[in-house]
């Protein structure tokens, strides 16, 4: 399992991010390269995911979940499943800050431990590291842009 | 300069391989050349995790690909009790693995379909449920108490296999107290892959109608194999017929048997049709047998004016999830104890601990006699070490040391009783085919311009060629071989062995023995390997054995083919037999040298005119069971310059000079040094099945594990010593195998001296150029 981590700024109060990161639809839909996703109850979804890491492509079967760990702070985020020989798995803390500006804002602070096995891990090489990271990152990337979206709809 | 196959007095002479003209023009017949009617196509479910326990698996998405026949799991197989087999250790091994896995890529089911692309399509379909566990990948952290135990079905809990040792440990700490000089090493020889070009495979045939299976399989031990299998599955052995046919390199990966071979047969036993089952590339370097993984330390201790006093080794043997090593019953650690070499060490102490961890099972000996790389890496390595702690020229350090030849048959430290060698004669010869003290005096001019040049030596002894049976078997098979010749009518001949070659030339030389033997040429000689319904028994073509055992088979089966032809062309001179002599192409009369007869004239008569009351016929069949291995040795130079820009290591020469006693055809002595030095190479430069934290494979293909080309390969100069084997019935020792267990120290000490003025001593293999730049960055040489 290696660790990444980033943080990100939103223009949007803490309680809308909040209500927008614990909502598996959001989540679901903040997949990169997801195909299909189906919400199971209100902190699950499964969901069908491409996935290509140098000469290696598969479509991944993914059960994912968004805990509420203490509400409007802090989150867990789990993701694990496989396909073709391949399995993958995250697991997410993402903590939430009120901003300092004047306009409201939040300050997302995500921690990720990724685990790859199969021919996705060994047939990728040493691209795995920097794949990995680049598609963990879109996910919080994702979810920026998400909320960003509904902000603008919604403000 | 090469001949035909139809020259006469062929041995020793560089007869043109009979096999080439079919193996050059893409007309071998290989395992998966082999298409039978009615053909089923098996692929294999492999766990993605290196650590993993099964919660469940689903197969009934898989059985609706169209085509798919059955999907067999570890259940399945317990059912018939056939979920675990026996490895040629001692150790058993998951066939499909039940309760959890062991290691990325173990096999979890097996599919098997019409076609073989179903068959993958339906592999990817099947839904395993893993609970992922803590993998464990490195040995000394296995042996920790912190360490999750991985074997549950064993009563020893504990990730330690075996502790095996040899020699006088007292005598030898005592010595190495004792001793003004000493040395410690640490030597590192990672885990590497034989990785033929074709990969591992089989095709299972039984016959419901008549019980009989027919096993195609690439095999270097078909009839071990057939053993095995009958020990496995149940079925009678003379109702199993295994065939290996040609086979694509196997440099000890086809001496297991795997357990993709299993299901392939219990498939085609439950569905009654053949089931053939061929590896992938990334099948074949990430689960079938690797080799090495030693971490090794060496302790030597010395006179001030450089004489050996003691050896003290000890080991760590990664073995991954199962003990799958294929070494003789007495041996776990193979014959790891020819590791005092070439030297006269007065004392030695050996110990390896054979350990557990969550990689794939192994280790064979890639193209070496049982762990005999790893013992020579070790002591070639630890006498460079102690060449620069002496301050001492490294050929002159091995001079002081060697076993002199009047000391044959010398009895070393840790008990084998070497047979022949002259270590000295062979090392001043490879030092005047390099121009040594010259390239010395070059290399100091060289490294006052601030170039980085370096000789690396090793003078190397090798055992190869097991038996005798008295002290080496496999699962209890004792380790003999055979050869059965039939002298046709015409007096051709057709000779079969217990042996199968690799392409390792078996069709010739062995047609050269008994050619020579018998007054005739190796094209009347067709050689037959590979069939065991055919051959007579033998335990295969592996560790350099084969012209040890099945060569002396020959000989000696040829020789009593001529006692009885001595008979009959007494028979048809006319004369008493005494009185009649073979002059090495003929049978002569005594004295009357125009009246001979030739084998063909003598052959006719075997059949049509044999003396009265004698059995018709021209046969003979011999097991041979040596009485003791045979020492091959050789002494390498490696010159290399290492580019400070990039760590790039250039070899700008090597030279080889190898004495493996008789030589009967210096052509393919020649061919056999090249592959083995062109082995060495890579194994030194380029290869190393890495596995990271999780246990993922990191090199399981030709991307990440790199088989050197002739872009890559320097280029060799070989010449050869010919100091015969006392007992062996031509003197010959086994060859194939003395380059790749003798180049890998030589070029490690080759860029060791390079960089040792600056402080450097040891560099790990594979010596990538990463690895070499960050040396150099950390000496302030990196330009």
């Amino acid at each position: 399992m290696k660790t990444y981590s980033g943080s990100m700024a939103i223009s949007a109060p803490i309680e809308v991010a909040w209500a927008f990161l614990v909502d598996p639809h959001h989540i679901a839909a903040s997949m990169p390269d997801v195909q299909e996703y189906q919400v199971t109850d209100e902190t699950h979804f499964t969901a069908k995911v491409k996935v290509g890491i140098g000469p290696v492509r598969a479509v991944l079967d993914l059960t994912a979940s968004v805990e509420p760990l203490s509400p409007p702070r802090e989150a867990r985020l789990q993701v694990r499943g496989g396909g073709m020989g391949s399995g993958l798995e995250l697991i997410s803390t993402i903590v939430l800050d009120p901003g300092d500006g004047d306009e409201p804002s939040t300050q997302i602070t995500w921690t990720a431990q990724v685990g790859v096995s199969g021919p996705l891990a060994t047939l990728g090489g040493r691209l795995l590291d920097s794949q990995v990271k680049k598609t963990t990152e879109q996910v919080f990337a994702n979810i920026q842009q998400g909320l960003a979206a509904q902000a603008a709809v919604d403000p | 300069m090469a001949v035909e196959a139809t020259e006469a007095q062929p041995l020793g002479k560089a007869v043109k391989r009979k096999e080439d003209p079919r193996l050059i023009r893409g007309q071998g017949r290989y395992l998966d050349d082999i298409v039978l009617p009615n053909m089923l196509y098996m692929a294999l479910v492999r766990s993605p995790y290196a650590h993993a326990r099964i919660r469940g698996i689903d197969v009934e998405e898989a059985l609706k690909v169209p085509g798919v026949q059955a999907v067999l799991t570890g259940e399945d197989l317990a059912q018939m009790n056939l979920h675990w087999m026996p490895t040629l250790a001692g150790d058993k091994q998951m066939v499909l693995a039940t309760g959890k896995v062991l290691f990325q890529y173990q096999e979890v089911a097996a599919v098997v379909a019409d076609s073989r692309a179903a068959a993958e399509d339906a592999a990817q379909k099947v839904q395993v449920d893993y609970e992922p566990l803590p993998a464990v990948v490195d040995p000394f952290f296995a042996l920790t108490p912190d360490a999750p135990i991985l074997r549950e079905d064993r009563e020893e809990k504990s990730n330690h296999i075996w502790h095996w040792e040899v020699g006088d440990k007292e005598a030898t700490d005592a010595a190495l107290a004792g001793s003004p000089v000493r040395i410690k090493e640490v030597i590192r020889m990672p885990r590497v892959h034989p990785a033929p070009i074709e990969p591992c495979g089989c095709i299972a045939d039984y016959q419901k109608a008549t019980g009989k299976l027919t096993w195609y399989v690439t095999s270097q031990a078909p009839h071990a194999h057939r053993t095995v299998l009958a020990m496995v599955s149940g079925l009678p052995e003379h109702m199993i017929h295994v065939i290996s046919p040609d086979v694509g390199g196997g440099f000890g990966n086809k001496v297991p048997v795997y357990p993709g071979y299993v299901c392939a047969v219990v498939l085609s036993l439950k569905l009654g049709r053949p089931v053939k089952w061929v590896e992938t590339r990334t099948e074949n370097i990430a689960t079938t047998n690797f080799a090495r993984d030693y971490h090794m330390t060496a302790e030597i201790g010395a006179t001030e004016d450089g004489r050996v006093t003691a050896l003290k080794v000890s080991t760590i043997a990664d073995h991954g999830a199962f003990d799958a090593a294929a070494d003789p019953t007495r041996f776990p650690a193979g014959l790891f104890s020819i590791v005092t070499g070439s030297y006269r060490f007065p004392v030695a102490f050996a110990e390896v601990d054979g350990v557990y961890t969550n990689k794939a099972p192994g280790g064979v000996a890639y193209r070496c006699s049982f762990r005999v790389t790893e013992a020579s890496f070790l002591i070639e390595r630890a006498m460079q070490t102690l060449a620069l702690k002496l301050n001492m020229d490294p050929a002159e350090l091995r001079r002081r040391n060697f076993i002199q030849p009047d000391e044959f048959p010398y009895q070393s430290a840790l008990g084998w009783t070497y047979d022949s060698g002259n270590y000295e004669s062979t090392l001043n010869k490879a030092l005047a085919l390099v121009d040594y003290d010259r390239l010395r005096q070059e290399q100091k001019e060289r490294r006052e311009r601030g170039e980085l040049v370096g000789i690396g030596l090793s003078t190397f002894t090798e055992i190869v060629g097991a038996g005798p049976s008295h002290t080496f078997d496999i699962l209890g098979i004792k380790m003999f071989d055979s050869c059965e010749i039939r002298v046709h009518p015409t007096g051709k001949v057709i000779a079969r062995l217990g042996t199968r070659h690799q392409g390792q030339g078996h069709e010739t030389t062995f047609a050269q023995i008994i050619a020579h033997e018998l007054g005739l040429t190796a094209s009347d000689v067709l050689i037959e390997e590979g069939d065991t319904d055919t051959a007579p028994y033998g335990l295969g073509t592996y560790a350099s054995r084969s012209t040890p055992t099945a060569g002396g088979a020959a000989a000696l089966a040829a020789r009593r083919i001529r006692q009885k032809a001595q008979q009959i062309a007494a028979h048809l001179l006319e004369m008493a037999p005494e009185d009649v002599e073979w002059d090495g192409s003929q049978f002569v009369a005594k004295g009357l040298p125009s009246r001979r007869v030739s084998m063909a004239e003598v052959a006719l008569a075997a059949y049509t005119n044999v003396p009265p009351g004698m059995e018709p016929g021209l046969e003979a069949t011999y097991y041979y069971d040596p009485p003791n291995l045979t020492f091959p040795n050789g002494a390498y130079v490696a010159v290399v310059s290492i580019d400070r820009g990039t760590g790039q290591v250039r070899v700008e020469r090597f030279v080889a000079v190898d004495d493996c006693g008789t030589v009967i055809n210096p052509m393919v002595v020649e061919g056999q040094v090249h592959g083995g030095l062109t082995e060495g190479f890579g194994i030194a430069f380029m290869q190393e099945i890495a596995f990271d934290e999780d246990g993922n494979c990191l090199a399981p293909n030709f991307m990440e594990y790199l088989v050197p080309t002739a872009l890559e390969t320097p280029r060799w100069e070989t010449d050869r010593t010919e100091t015969p084997s006392p007992h062996h019935p031509i003197g010959a020792k086994g060859v194939g195998e003395s380059p790749n267990v003798g180049s890998p120290a030589a070029f490690v000490n080759a860029v060791v001296d390079a960089l040792s003025p600056y402080g450097v001593t040891n560099v790990d293999i594979p010596m990538f150029p990463w690895k070499i730049w960050e040396i150099l960055k950390t000496h302030g040489l990196a330009l």
